[in-house]
């Protein structure tokens, strides 16, 4: 490797530098720390060190804590959406093969969603994160879930599964409410 | 073994949706196809709750999971006949335990449709 020329001048001028850095510091007056420490400093030093880890952990613990709940509030939301894409797919297809297909998918997403819902409230619990407002707000999706359920499988199981448009409407805004809700849920459990 | 003796007299009639009827749970009616809520009300429910209706001591445990899913004209089926036969819901959801480890807010849709029942 060939290293750069540099000039005498640069390494003078550096020198220099040093050695002014030299002088003015010697004149500066010297850091001494005292040698003599007492028992009770040494206690508030101690008890100040695992003060401040103590709660740096809970304070990481609660926030991981939080981050679970808000990724499981994101899995409800996935599963709405998801839910969402096959009843918008199915009430668009033709084909009677594909119909029956989507209708069991549509069944079997429902499962899905009901449990995101039953683990997020389980987990809600577990945690102790569960207030009022939350109950009140994981009641609500689950009011909404039901209604969502009934309308969009209603005519699902039969020989001719069927959405009608009427409860497509009505799923659709079932939907929309469980996301909207589940959007809250997350900014009231971050904000806890 | 720490059974007590209330335990013991109670008898207890299961019934288990994917083993006694069918994986593929239908529709609302017959009419509708195989498998319906209305069959297995008049097929295989109906029986059992009759058995239990006027016994003291003895509960129907309904297992709902193991099957491929329901839909929600099925489940509302089975709860209207049930309150349409039986009348009491308090009775009834005293003498009748639905069970879904898989699904547990199942359970709870149930106890809705049932409640809606007018």
């Amino acid at each position: 490797m060939k290293l750069p020329k540099v000039s005498i001048v640069y390494l003078l001028l550096t020198l220099l530098f040093g050695i002014s850095i030299g002088v003015v510091g010697n004149d500066l007056p010297y850091v001494i720390f005292k040698r003599d420490i007492s028992i009770p400093d040494v206690i508030n030093f101690f008890i100040y060190i695992f003060g401040i880890l103590y709660i740096n952990n809970k304070i990481s613990n609660n926030r991981v804590e939080k981050d679970i709940l808000i990724e499981m509030c994101n899995r409800l939301s996935d599963e709405v959406s998801e839910s969402k894409k096959l009843i918008d797919e199915f009430v668009t297809t033709t084909s009677v093969k594909a119909i029956k297909k989507l209708a069991s998918q549509i069944i079997s997403k429902m499962t899905d969603i009901r449990n995101a819902i039953a683990t997020l409230e389980s987990s809600c619990k577990d945690s102790k994160k569960i207030d009022d407002n939350i109950s009140s707000l994981i009641s609500a999706i689950k009011d909404d879930n039901f209604n969502y359920f009934k309308t969009s499988t209603q005519n699902l199981a039969g020989k001719k599964p069927k959405i009608t448009p009427e409860d497509y409407n009505m799923a659709k805004e079932h939907a929309y409410q469980q996301t909207i809700k589940a959007s809250r849920l997350k900014l009231m459990i971050n904000n806890q | 073994m720490g059974v007590n003796s209330e335990t013991m007299n109670e008898e207890i009639i299961e019934v288990n949706i994917a083993k006694d009827f069918t994986l593929t749970p239908g529709a609302r009616y017959r009419t509708d196809g195989k498998f319906s809520g209305e069959e297995f009300y008049e097929d295989v429910l109906k029986a059992r709750i009759d058995e239990v209706w006027s016994k003291d001591n003895s509960k129907l445990i309904v297992y709902l999971d193991g099957t491929y899913g329901y839909a929600s004209s099925f489940l509302s089926e089975v709860s209207i006949r049930i309150v349409k036969d039986f009348i009491d819901k308090k009775k009834i959801l005293e003498k009748i335990n639905f069970v879904s480890e898989k699904d547990p807010l199942i359970v709870e849709a149930i106890v809705k449709f049932i409640n809606e029942t007018p």
